[in-house]
């Protein structure tokens, strides 16, 4: 039972390997590997839902220094959707892929590793798996377009940069790479973090960091940019779950407040970003003044709600729909602190309530994306009723759902935590 | 002194490893590029202290930390290999 964290892992790089050896087999190969990632992650649910986590300390080191793998409820989740995902695009879509097969299983790997993993450096070295498997992609996606490829090399290749240093200086501060160290941060401890939580922003793309991830997909066919969308990006949006671990609760809610804003600025008219700021400043202030766990719920609906409303309400040329799907999968609200609440509740034991609301709250978002997609390009101002009643649902489903977490109170006497 | 000379050197690597690294032709780029991997490497090296693990098979205590070499060989690889797809990736740019 102990390889099945690590199965993921090694059957997406084997099929990077054989896809590269035998170009012509590489959509059957692909779907028999996607297949076994897909049916080991669900037999790791049911493990995990009988036994408890499955963790794996490769080569006998000591907890915290060597490499260590940990397969949860929610990691074999991620996984296996993923896999799904490339699955199914694998086996519906008419174009040629057979160059692409590998790219996508190698960001596959990549995204599996960072899920899996609970050290730091190995964080790092997956995450520079999935990068370099994006730079294939994305290369052979744009073709010599320079600027762009090179922008996106140089953004990454500084976001990996900070993320070594703040590697090196976690270790230098609490002794280990393990993700859960029991000291408190010291002064070079906060500087690691501070380093490590900058270039999980920059790789997942979170506003104000997001212009590349705009400028990058821009041009990208729309097959190749659901795994690039889905795995790439995510990737980022893990670790900061993981370095979110570190930090008190209120620096995702300013985190979290300034990304919200910073997007909500990019959107026309005045009118309806006053709207969005509105609803979203009324779901912070009730956060902040009662710092309940339903009032978290409420936040995060709140500010989904408002992100409905403005891609509902968004003219199609305005931006690439692929970006503003983007900005939309991204947590952009200080409800990010609930999320991080909800993965970790997750981790631990299946929670139906909760997993139906963030399942039910994900395609209410996917659908408003399509319903955007699809409109007319001269679309009138105003958000359809459609949008109207998917913006109620999502909130109705995040605080039903939301409430029932058993989560941390967020004040405590003399302010914040 | 010394500390103070390895701060100024890695400050001067940084910044001009980013200079380089803004440049549009690309075997500058490039060379910004192994600037920047190879000074993250030496802020690495400057991590390792005694280590206060029992060595595998003596049992000493005494002993150089292997964790920071671990880290800067791996690093050193991913870094390669990064250059390596960095290189290809840009070629035809140069070659148009």
């Amino acid at each position: 039972m102990t390889f099945l964290p690590i199965c993921s892992v090694v059957f997406a790089l084997l099929g990077v390997g054989l896809c590269l050896v035998s170009p012509r087999r590489a959509s059957a190969i692909s779907a028999t590997l996607l297949l076994g990632i897909l049916l080991s992650s669900i037999y790791g649910i049911v493990m995990v839902d009988r036994f408890g986590p499955i963790e794996v300390v490769l080569g006998g080191w000591p907890k915290g220094v060597g490499i260590s793998f940990l397969g949860d409820f929610f990691g074999f989740l991620l996984v296996g959707t993923a896999a799904a995902l490339l699955l199914i695009l694998v086996s519906f879509t008419e174009a040629d892929l057979s160059d692409r097969l590998p790219m996508w299983l190698g960001l596959l790997a990549g995204f599996c590793g960072s899920v899996m993993t609970r050290d730091f450096f190995n964080l790092f070295v997956w995450f520079e798996v999935s990068l370099v498997s994006s730079f294939g992609l994305l290369r052979l996606e744009l073709g010599a377009k320079g600027d762009t490829l090179r922008q996106y090399l140089t953004t990454q290749i500084l976001a990996s940069t900070a993320m070594l240093i703040g590697t090196g200086l976690f270790y230098a501060s609490f002794g280990t790479l393990a993700m859960n160290p029991v000291t408190p941060p010291t002064s070079l401890g906060w500087t690691a973090v501070i380093l490590l939580t900058l270039a999980m922003m920059v790789k997942s793309g979170i506003p104000p960091f997001h212009s590349w991830v705009i400028h990058s997909y821009r041009g990208l066919h729309k097959v190749s940019a659901i795994p690039l969308l889905v795995l790439s990006s995510k990737v980022g949006l893990i670790g900061l779950t993981r370095v979110y671990e570190f930090l008190p609760t209120v620096w995702p809610i300013a985190l979290g407040t300034l990304a919200f804003y910073s997007s909500a600025i990019l959107f026309q008219p005045i009118s309806l970003r006053l709207r969005i700021l509105i609803l979203h400043t009324t779901g912070l202030a009730m956060l902040i003044s009662t710092g309940s766990p339903f009032a978290w719920g409420l936040v995060h609906s709140l500010a989904v709600g408002a992100l409905l409303l403005v891609i509902s309400n968004r003219p199609r040329n305005s931006l690439d729909w692929i970006g503003l799907g983007i900005v939309a999968s991204l947590p952009l609200t200080p409800g990010f602190a609930s999320k991080i609440a909800s993965i970790s509740t997750l981790s631990q034991t299946l929670n139906w309530p909760l997993l139906a609301g963030l399942v039910s709250t994900s395609l209410a978002t996917f659908a408003a994306v399509v319903l955007w997609a699809s409109r007319k390009p001269k679309a009138a101002s105003e958000p359809s009723p459609l949008a109207f009643a998917l913006c109620l649902l999502t909130i109705l489903l995040g605080v039903v759902s939301f409430s029932v977490l058993d989560m941390p109170p967020l004040m405590v006497p003399g302010g914040l935590r | 002194m010394m500390v103070l000379f390895t701060a100024a050197g890695i400050g001067l690597g940084f910044g001009s490893a980013v200079y380089l690294l803004l440049s549009t032709e690309r075997r500058t780029w490039l060379i910004g590029l192994v600037l920047l991997t190879t000074v993250t490497n030496g802020i690495l090296f400057l991590l390792n202290r005694p280590s206060q693990l029992a060595a595998p098979f003596s049992g000493a205590k005494d002993h150089a930390d292997p964790l920071p070499q671990a880290l800067i060989l791996t690093a050193i690889v991913i870094g390669l290999a990064v250059l390596a797809v960095a290189t290809l990736a840009t070629r035809k740019e140069d070659q148009r």
